[in-house]
């Protein structure tokens, strides 16, 4: 793809795909994988940055006879994540106005 | 490639970082597999590429966390640390927003919760330090009784066969009375000597073994 996604879009995406409930690792990466070209190995380092932060918390279930790692999203990665949504419609406001109006809009 | 080589290769790649986080992408990936199920390995591991690129994008995140900032976000909240410091700031807004009556009041009941509660902090930490060290009293006791009772009981044992050796000619009723006493103290000392093989042998390795477990236990929860 012609743009690379950055470490703080990939965080933003992850937390919005535990915004509504908690998930594995396995099920994040597919779901993230089923809109977006990441490779199956992008989202480990993510997961535990973002655990690292305090963005997210992990807690083991049992299932099937083995154990699923789930992770959740903190009072604080939902505040991160209302941050990068106020960012990224800047963000994108900024780019559609270069990109497809030359600037010239508003 | 099995998925077993992948993660042996993975978890030699990890080496350099310490062995916390390298469990814990291990772990990922094992996980991961079981998820896939077993007819999707050959797929998972097709798109994970080699372990040493794995490995690689794991080592080069862990490196830029240690150096950067972790957050775009954090600057204007000086949130640097995580949920710690995150909830320690929201405590400080809201010291912030109090009036001065409040403020007193909040600096008050905080000292008198720090006078209250300090001694019984002390208290109750110094009571369970004290049971913790009678406890290791008692069982160094016992550890120590045991063998002495049983080295005791071989030592009266001869002193009274001697004894008896002394007086077999001049009183032998006596003689046979400090000889059966000294049959006694062999049975006590037989009896002792089974106990102290079982502290040493049996008890000593379990109550080892079982604190071994528990700090092993304490270090993985921390």
């Amino acid at each position: 793809m012609s743009f690379p996604i950055s470490a703080g879009l990939l965080d933003a995406v992850v937390l919005s795909v535990l915004e509504m409930e908690d998930a594995y690792g396995y099920r994040i990466t597919q779901q993230v994988r089923s809109k977006l070209n990441v490779s199956e190995s992008t989202l480990y380092p993510v997961l535990r940055r973002l655990e690292k932060n305090g963005d997210l918390t992990v807690y083991d279930r049992a299932f099937d006879g083995r154990n699923r790692r789930y992770y959740a999203i903190t009072p604080i990665g939902r505040q991160h994540l209302a941050d990068y949504r106020r960012d990224w419609y800047q963000y994108r406001n900024g780019i559609e106005a270069l990109l497809f109006a030359g600037g010239k809009a508003e | 490639m099995s998925r077993k080589e992948f993660l042996s290769q993975l978890e030699q790649a990890l080496q350099g970082m310490p062995a916390e986080e390298c469990r814990r992408a291990v772990e990922y990936y094992e996980n991961y597999f079981d998820e896939a199920g077993p007819e999707n390995e050959q797929e998972v591991l097709q798109q994970l590429g080699t372990p040493e690129k794995v490995a690689a994008d794991i080592l080069r995140d862990y490196r830029d966390v240690a150096q950067r900032p972790q957050n775009p976000h954090e600057n204007n909240r000086n949130n640097t640390h995580g949920p710690k410091n995150g909830s320690s700031q929201q405590m400080r807004d809201r010291f912030r927003s109090m009036d001065n009556g409040q403020k007193l009041l909040m600096l008050v009941l905080l000292l008198v919760a720090a006078v209250v509660i300090a001694p019984v902090c002390v208290g109750v930490i110094g009571g369970i330090g004290g049971i913790l060290f009678a406890l290791i009293c008692v069982v160094c006791t016992v550890f120590f009784l045991v063998p002495a009772l049983d080295l005791v009981a071989w030592a009266g044992m001869i002193a009274l066969l001697f004894a008896a050796g002394v007086h077999v000619s001049t009183n032998p009723i006596l003689a046979l009375l400090l000889f059966g006493l000294a049959l006694i103290c062999a049975a006590c000392g037989v009896l002792l000597g089974q106990l102290t093989k079982y502290l040493f042998c049996g008890v000593f390795p379990a109550m080892l073994r079982g604190m071994v477990q528990f700090i092993r236990r304490i270090l993985h929860l921390s």
